[in-house]
């Protein structure tokens, strides 16, 4: 396990590099489906009002 | 069905609903066997571990050009056809292309300073890569600072098909100026298969994430415009 996260000395350099990644996708991902619920909501609103 | 039924925005509401999961589905399917397989690969006999950074660097990168690519596209067929659909599959895909952008140097910044000793240097492939993320972040902050929508689009897809120079220029960089940047290796044969697999299926993953994602963003505008109609149209009536 420690040597997995060694990553032959490189831990320090490749897990940023996945941790960036990770959040740089997940966050894409969040504010994308966030915008489509909320203007879903929004013309629903209006069409029921 | 041509493309321009298509840009019928009911039509397109109603075809993007139905492909969109299976390209979701593909997406995250390619991006957990791909990040699996990364792990499994044995380390580069010069880069050790850090090869594993090519799998998150590679796909970044690439995907970042092609969303300028079809950001640009789009920008033309929105100035030729004043199709106000081709303007929103413009203008959504600039934020999801900054972000692969920024990803492809912070993971090349990540990358290059264990293999060549810095985080930056001034080299052919990463400042034009840099021009890439600047000129999305100027697109962004054009189309934020004209209101009027036709006006707006307009103005960005200038901008978006002038800075498309951009990316032959990135692509060639490193046949031009041989810096510390690698030169393209991928299609010469010059990777060993076993990185390949990781390789092409983060690749694959990444692009048809961007694909879902701005399908998902050019739903979203179109409800936004339709929801702006609506209260338009009962303003005036």
């Amino acid at each position: 396990m420690s040597d997995f996260l060694a990553q032959g000395g490189y831990g320090l350099y490749v897990w940023p590099a996945y941790a960036a990644s990770a959040i740089g996708l997940a966050g894409m991902i969040v504010a994308t489906l966030a915008a489509w619920r909320k203007a879903k909501r929004a013309l629903t609103a209006l069409q029921d009002s | 069905m041509s493309i321009f039924e298509l840009a019928n925005p009911k039509r397109f509401m109603e075809v993007s609903g139905l492909v969109l999961p299976w390209i979701a589905a593909a997406a995250a399917l390619a991006l957990v066997v791909g990040l699996i397989l990364g792990f499994r690969v044995p380390p580069d006999y010069q880069q050790g571990e850090t090869i594993r950074i090519m799998f998150l660097h590679v796909p970044a990168a690439t995907t970042a050009m092609m969303a300028y690519g079809v950001m640009a596209v789009a920008s033309a067929i929105g100035l030729i056809n004043r199709h106000p659909l081709a303007d929103v599959a413009a203008k959504t895909a600039a934020p999801l292309g900054a972000v692969f952008t920024a990803l492809g140097l912070i993971t090349g910044s990540l990358w290059g300073k264990p293999m060549w000793g810095a985080w930056w240097v001034w080299d052919g492939r990463l400042t034009s890569f840099l021009l890439l993320l600047l000129l999305y972040l100027g697109y962004i902050a054009l189309g934020s600072a004209i209101e009027d929508e036709t006006r707006s689009a307009r103005a960005c897809a200038i901008l978006a098909i002038i800075g498309a120079v951009n990316l032959p220029i990135i692509y060639f960089s490193v046949t031009w100026w041989t810096t510390l940047h690698q030169a393209n290796s991928i299609f010469a044969g010059k990777i060993a298969p076993v990185f390949l697999w990781p390789l092409f299926l983060m690749m694959g993953g990444y692009t048809l994430l961007f694909f879902s994602l701005w399908l998902v963003r050019i739903r979203t505008e179109i409800l936004n415009r339709r929801a702006r109609s609506v209260m338009l149209s009962r303003a005036v009536g």
